[in-house]
């Protein structure tokens, strides 16, 4: 794009972002009750979100349609929840469900517009988390759609938890330091997101290996480096943007990122990655099914039951992007990885050893920096997707 | 508050599971104090403190527990 559309176009887009938040903090700072300042920031979000994300053709609007439909069944489930108490198993079950069936139902077909939708049902998914977990909020519908329909976080996450919004959502969080921060944090992300995502992606496969040469073994790591500090300044710079909209608005959300590049080892990077999705898919699937293995095996069975759950939470995660065998190849590296630390961990504890290795600068130093290159390898494959375009960067390396 | 007499049976659990027979807990004891206590281990935890006591402890209720008195007392709901 050449240099005056693209200034046109990002000051087109921040003066539409700004009459957003203009709209939003108008309502946050009335003098209206709680309930009815949701109401009008649902209606609001909707609009933003139409705006923002979707259009005014039918396929837009009967997918926007059917997302609201979801979340008044899906508030209609909660209520129903809350009567029995938050603890009654068979309806727990179906209302954290349902967004997921809903998930794949949508995802298996192609014609409606589906941006946000995974998110969606993942914010809808951990709501009854909070619900069971923290005695229930009593959530009245127009808050429900204002917390799922934000637009700061529709189409990419963070996965925040309702709590969160709650909390902050209510006007008497927006202040000066909070704007400050906000605008400091959209800035930020802006600049990530724009510019610097931009030029490193010149170094990724889709564009470094297309240029019709052979290469060495080193510009496959490079393309895999290249590609993982994109994906972060790409998707850590859009977390900033939405962590920074909203505390423009004094409205917490849940940070994704937290120095992934300093992890010292794959589980540790998990930790600092995508934290959201993360801690997610740990509640959902690693601690439930490690739980029931452990009870079937007994303790003494661990490290089996590590490695079962590992690769089991991965394939989730695999299956949430996609089919491509890249996806697979990343996500049962990191499985691998994921499990032989936690044993190794295990059996330096159990030696009396792991606390001089985890205070060692010199191990620490060099476990940085092979698990920066195992995730930037891994993330080689990621990134290539396919097997043709394994296989074909693969041909174009230099014997 | 946890009663003496929960913590005290809780205690070879916690040698079992942490592979340390010198560890020594109080109702205040929380995964920071102890070596190795992490999300894998406090899994571990409570599946033996199962075996242990005899009772089911949730999944959801397992990251809800932030230190030695307050798994105690859950322990002690459970039992009746």
């Amino acid at each position: 794009m050449e240099a005056k559309p693209l200034i046109a176009s990002t000051l087109r887009e921040l003066g539409w972002i700004a009459a957003y938040l203009a709209a939003a903090l108008a309502i946050l700072l009335s003098g209206l009750s709680y309930q009815l300042k949701q109401w009008l920031l649902a209606a609001l979000n909707i609009a933003g979100v139409l705006f923002f994300f979707l259009s005014t053709s039918r396929q837009d609007i009967v997918s926007l349609a059917i997302i609201l439909a979801a979340v008044v069944a899906h508030w209609g489930l909660l209520k129903v929840f809350s009567a029995y108490g938050n603890d009654n198993d068979r309806i727990y079950w179906i209302a954290f469900l349902f967004p997921i069936v809903l998930l794949v139902a949508l995802k298996s077909q192609s014609t409606l517009h589906l941006l946000g939708v995974s998110y969606l049902a993942f914010r809808m998914a951990q709501t009854v988390f909070e619900l069971r977990d923290y005695s229930g909020p009593n959530i009245a519908l127009g808050e429900y759609l204002a917390f799922l329909i934000f637009p700061t976080t529709f189409s990419a996450g963070p996965i925040s938890p309702f709590l969160y919004y709650r909390d902050t959502a209510n006007g008497a969080t927006v202040s000066p330091h909070n704007l400050g921060y906000g605008l400091l944090r959209v800035m930020v992300g802006y600049i990530k997101f724009r510019f610097l995502a931009t030029m490193v992606q010149q170094l990724t496969f889709t564009n470094l290996w297309i240029d019709g040469f052979r290469h060495g073994h080193v510009d496959f790591i490079v393309s895999g480096a290249a590609y993982y500090v994109y994906l972060y300044l790409n998707f850590s710079g859009y977390t900033d943007i939405a962590v920074g909209l909203s505390a423009i608005l004094g409205i917490r959300v849940k940070e994704n990122f937290a120095n992934p590049f300093s992890a010292r080892n794959v589980r540790e990077f998990w930790q600092r990655w995508h934290i959201s999705l993360t801690e997610f898919v740990r509640n959902v699937v690693f601690t439930p099914l490690s739980m029931t293995l452990l009870r079937w095996f007994g303790i003494r069975f661990s490290a089996v039951v590590i490695v079962i759950s590992a690769f089991a939470t991965f394939a989730v995660l695999a299956l949430w992007h996609g089919t491509e065998p890249g996806y697979f190849i990343f996500y049962g590296a990191h499985a691998a990885a994921f499990a032989l630390n936690m044993i190794g961990e295990s059996e330096l504890r159990k030696r009396k050893l792991l606390r001089d290795y985890m205070a060692n600068r010199w191990i620490g130093f060099a476990s940085r920096i092979v698990t920066f290159l195992f995730i930037s390898l891994t993330f080689a494959f990621f990134d290539l997707q396919s097997w043709p375009a394994i296989t074909s960067a693969f041909s174009l390396i230099t014997p | 508050m946890a009663k003496p007499e929960t913590i005290a049976k809780m205690l070879p659990v916690f040698h079992e599971v942490f592979d340390d027979d010198t560890l020594v807990i109080a109702p205040a004891t929380s995964a920071q104090d102890v070596d190795g206590w992490d999300s894998l281990s406090h899994i571990r935890l409570m599946v033996a403190m199962e075996s242990a006591f005899g009772v089911r402890i949730k999944a959801s209720e397992v990251a809800k527990l932030n230190n030695v008195g307050e798994l105690a007392e859950l322990i002690e709901r459970k039992l009746g």
